[in-house]
């Protein structure tokens, strides 16, 4: 591998024979990040709170998607909703582990995925799995008008054993932040079934107290007993680069998605 | 297959879904991490580490002549203790902490014939890493 030949191209790299578990090494390497696809936002349909419900809920989401379009680059992610649950409980009782699990989960996440993407074709939309949403995204939004994506991050066998329980922690929230922290979008966008988040679940507690805007890391102290987030969401938050906030807002009235695109106050936002 | 070994990638799938670390920008999960997970996912038998080094140091043995070995220390310690630089990726030590099988983790240095054999027997050559409270994963594994 050594020459000493006159006029060779020695290369020089400064991590070359350095530990990467190093501290010093590690904070070397703090710098300011270029975000590679500044212009694109990240739309996260939910799938127990927005695709179980069907077209009554689907439809008008969609369109409202198509209409704004011509303005705004959209990349939509969905979630699996309850086919993901129904697969949880039956993969728990057989005894599966947690990688098990995220598998069967980003399959039940790519059907809703798929769906969202055939009904958006029409409007010049593609839909991208796993693999390819990484490598073609920027070629496909040069070509496309908007792309599909599955929620779930292909983290499969891979997916981290969680503190409590075996429910696998990465759903289609934080695969969907964290396609828009790696591009560094413009917005991350998740759209549920309430307005935004709550001191306690709205839908059993008539004393919930509704938060407008929160940091990531008091959110994380308050310790509430319910999100309408996945938790390592905030955890990806505190530690963000380039998506600095995530909008959660209320899918299933009209109009709210084009608000949080326009960059309104609607809903709730989290930030870093 | 019919030699009763396969050979696998040892990074992990992540890609561009690779969360950030919490200084730097050095991803924080790679081969250490990905085998770990592979082991803990399958329930092997042993998650071996063969490294140019006999182990864990106090320090990198490449740099500090006054580095001293650790033979055997639990994953609490370790953690604690906070060590400047270490044999293994940090994520695997916050990993095993959660780990419902894998409960120790063993470190030879494949530079010398004999201690991936020795460590396979079960022989405590190189370093091991153990979880001091395996219990504490297994109580808040139940569903």
């Amino acid at each position: 591998m050594k020459s000493n030949r006159p006029g060779a191209e020695h290369v020089v790299s400064r991590l070359m024979r350095e530990s990467l578990v190093d501290k010093k090494v590690i904070a070397s390497t703090e710098a300011p990040v270029h975000a590679i696809l500044p212009k694109i936002n990240i739309i996260q349909i939910g799938g127990l709170s927005i695709m179980d419900r069907g077209r009554r809920a689907v439809l008008p989401l969609l369109d409202e998607i198509v209409a704004n379009q011509d303005k705004y680059t959209l990349v939509v992610g969905a979630g699996p909703g309850v086919r993901a649950r129904h697969i949880f409980s039956v993969g728990l009782d057989l005894g599966l582990p947690t990688g098990a699990l995220a598998t069967l989960a980003a399959k039940s996440s790519a059907q809703n995925a798929y769906m969202v993407a055939c009904l958006l074709a029409d409007s010049g939309f593609v839909y991208l799995e796993a693999p390819f949403i990484v490598q073609l995204l920027p070629a496909m939004l040069a070509a496309a008008r908007g792309a599909v994506f599955n929620g779930i991050p292909p983290y499969d066998l891979w997916e981290h054993p969680p503190a409590v329980g075996k429910i696998p922690p990465h759903g289609s929230d934080a695969g969907s932040y964290l396609v828009g922290e790696v591009f560094g979008a413009r917005s991350v966008i998740l759209l549920k079934d309430v307005d935004g988040l709550y001191t306690a679940d709205p839908k059993t507690n008539p004393h919930a107290e509704f938060i407008a805007e929160i940091g990531a890391a008091e959110l994380i102290a308050r310790q509430l007993p319910t999100l309408p987030i996945e938790p390592v969401v905030l955890e990806l938050l505190v530690r963000a680069k380039l998506a600095k906030s995530i909008r959660i807002v209320n899918g299933l009235v009209p109009g709210n998605l084009t608000r949080a695109l326009n960059g309104e106050t609607i809903g709730t936002l989290i930030h870093r | 297959m019919e030699r009763g070994a396969v050979i696998c990638q040892g990074m992990p799938p992540y890609k561009l879904w690779e969360e950030n670390p919490e200084v730097g920008r050095i991803p924080p999960q790679r081969t250490d991490t990905g085998c770990f997970l592979i082991a803990e996912v399958f329930g092997a038998r042993k998650m071996i580490y063969v490294k140019d080094e006999d182990g864990l140091y106090t320090a990198d043995p490449k740099k500090d002549p006054a580095a001293r070995h650790i033979a055997r220390i639990s994953v609490q310690e370790l953690l604690a203790i906070d060590q400047e630089d270490l044999v293994v990726e940090r994520a695997v030590l916050d990993l095993m902490l959660t780990a419902r099988h894998i409960r120790e983790i063993q470190f030879v240095n494949g530079l010398k014939p004999g201690q991936l054999t020795a460590a396979l027997a079960g022989e405590s050559v190189g370093t091991v890493i153990f979880n001091a409270d395996p219990k504490a994963a297994f109580a808040a594994a139940a569903p």
